[in-house]
């Protein structure tokens, strides 16, 4: 090896020179030294460079992730318990109402189970958004409502609203059918879901709620706070 | 910190790569971007990406390589949108142009390294930073060993010569 092609060596990685690249630094005094004087300035480089990182930062992203992982497992779980609450609901809807009735129940569940990740959110939501969603049932909340997601959604038969309400025993969500009509309150219960279709100035609208006292709890505010047109 | 319980493989895997990898993504990612805040989140992205394509890590020995690999994937599309152009040099003749066109205050190994070009600055950073070889970088940043020999060899050139030139003499590259 020559001086030229040690320099290039050592240029290229400093701190894994070849054994060919050592012996010649050994034989050679001006190679030698341009080598320690390359290795004392890397170590000066690394140390220049090194600056903390922020407190914490590891404890963050493993809760992060952690978080993920636990909204991913509620969401299964979520979804893997309306899947059940959907079957048992229609079984027995189907029997006993006929054909029309039942689907504003399904409606209401199968849209709460295809978007599950709104019941996890919350979102801030302008008094005006919700009153302009809950128009579509001829509706007008003269009041604050404890609302975590509100947004228009597409049902079978025309756009409808997608509310969904924290309580203090789970969160509730409204959905707004302005295109289903049903002439008498509608109910079906399993052990984990709770389904109510009521009716509205226009079409109807649906509480999902995981229990008895959610539903209760937004029974009574809805009759507090709502007015119809 | 007790994490997804007893028997996760994986998980304890993962917080051993958080823990122990964590400060030098960031010192990475801080030297490409200069700015914490978004360093963190870069190492965050870095992480909730690994731990979602846990898949692709064939071997735990080159998990170091594989998360500074992704954290760069991510600092480039972070940045993809607003980063010019790369011009990428590898003939030397053309680079003694191009240097002896920059004029280089003197300045600190900090702000020498900020000036470098980004395709000499990050290579060199692996290997400083992140202790990778030649080789390992060539796989890190898509390039051959070669090519990786080359702009690390240039970088250090640079870096002397930003450092060793008096006060006056020359801009900085911008």
């Amino acid at each position: 090896m020559n001086c030229m092609e040690f320099q290039r060596e050592l240029n290229a990685d400093p701190r894994a020179l070849s054994t060919d690249a050592l012996g010649h630094a050994e034989t050679c005094g001006d190679c030698a030294r341009r080598m320690v004087s390359q290795i004392k300035l890397e170590a000066q480089w690394e140390a220049d460079l090194r600056i903390a990182s922020p407190a914490g930062m590891e404890e963050r992203i493993l809760l992060a992730t952690q978080i993920g992982r636990q909204k991913r497992q509620r969401l299964y779980a979520l979804a893997a318990s309306l899947i059940a609450g959907v079957a048992i609901a229609l079984t027995l809807n189907v029997s006993r109402f006929g054909s029309d009735t039942p689907d504003l129940i399904a409606m209401a569940v199968e849209h709460v189970q295809g978007e599950p990740e709104h019941l996890l959110e919350t979102r801030h939501v302008e008094p005006e958004v919700l009153n302009r969603l809950l128009a579509r049932v001829g509706a007008h909340s003269s009041g604050t409502l404890p609302v975590t997601y509100a947004n228009a959604c597409p049902l079978p038969n025309g756009d409808g609203g997608h509310v969904v309400l924290a309580t203090h025993h789970g969160r509730v969500t409204l959905m707004l059918i302005p295109h289903g009509k049903t002439d008498a309150m509608l109910r079906r219960a399993t052990h984990d879901l709770i389904v109510e279709v009521h009716t509205a100035r226009y079409g109807s609208y649906a509480l999902v709620a995981p229990n008895e006292l959610a539903l209760t709890e937004v029974k009574a505010l809805l009759a507090r706070q709502l007015r119809w047109t | 910190m007790a994490w997804f319980g007893i028997g996760s493989g994986k998980a304890t895997l993962y917080e051993t790569l958080v823990r122990g990898y964590a400060p030098e993504l960031y010192r990475f990612a801080y030297w490409l971007c200069r700015d914490r805040a978004i360093s963190e989140d870069l190492v965050q992205e870095t992480c909730l990406r690994a731990w979602k394509s846990w898949q692709n890590l064939e071997d735990q020995k080159q998990a170091k390589q594989w998360l500074f690999t992704i954290l760069r994937r991510e600092h480039a599309r972070l940045y993809e949108r607003k980063t010019p152009e790369r011009v990428w040099i590898e003939d030397d003749a053309q680079w003694e142009k191009v240097a002896g066109q920059v004029d280089m205050p003197l300045l600190e190994v900090r702000e020498a390294l900020t000036k470098l070009p980004e395709s000499y600055r990050e290579p060199l950073l692996l290997q400083v930073l992140g202790g990778f070889s030649c080789r390992e970088i060539a796989v890190i940043v898509d390039a051959t060993e070669e090519a990786v020999m080359a702009r690390v060899s240039r970088a250090r050139r640079m870096m002397r010569e930003v450092l060793d030139v008096p006060v006056q003499t020359r801009e900085v590259m911008k």
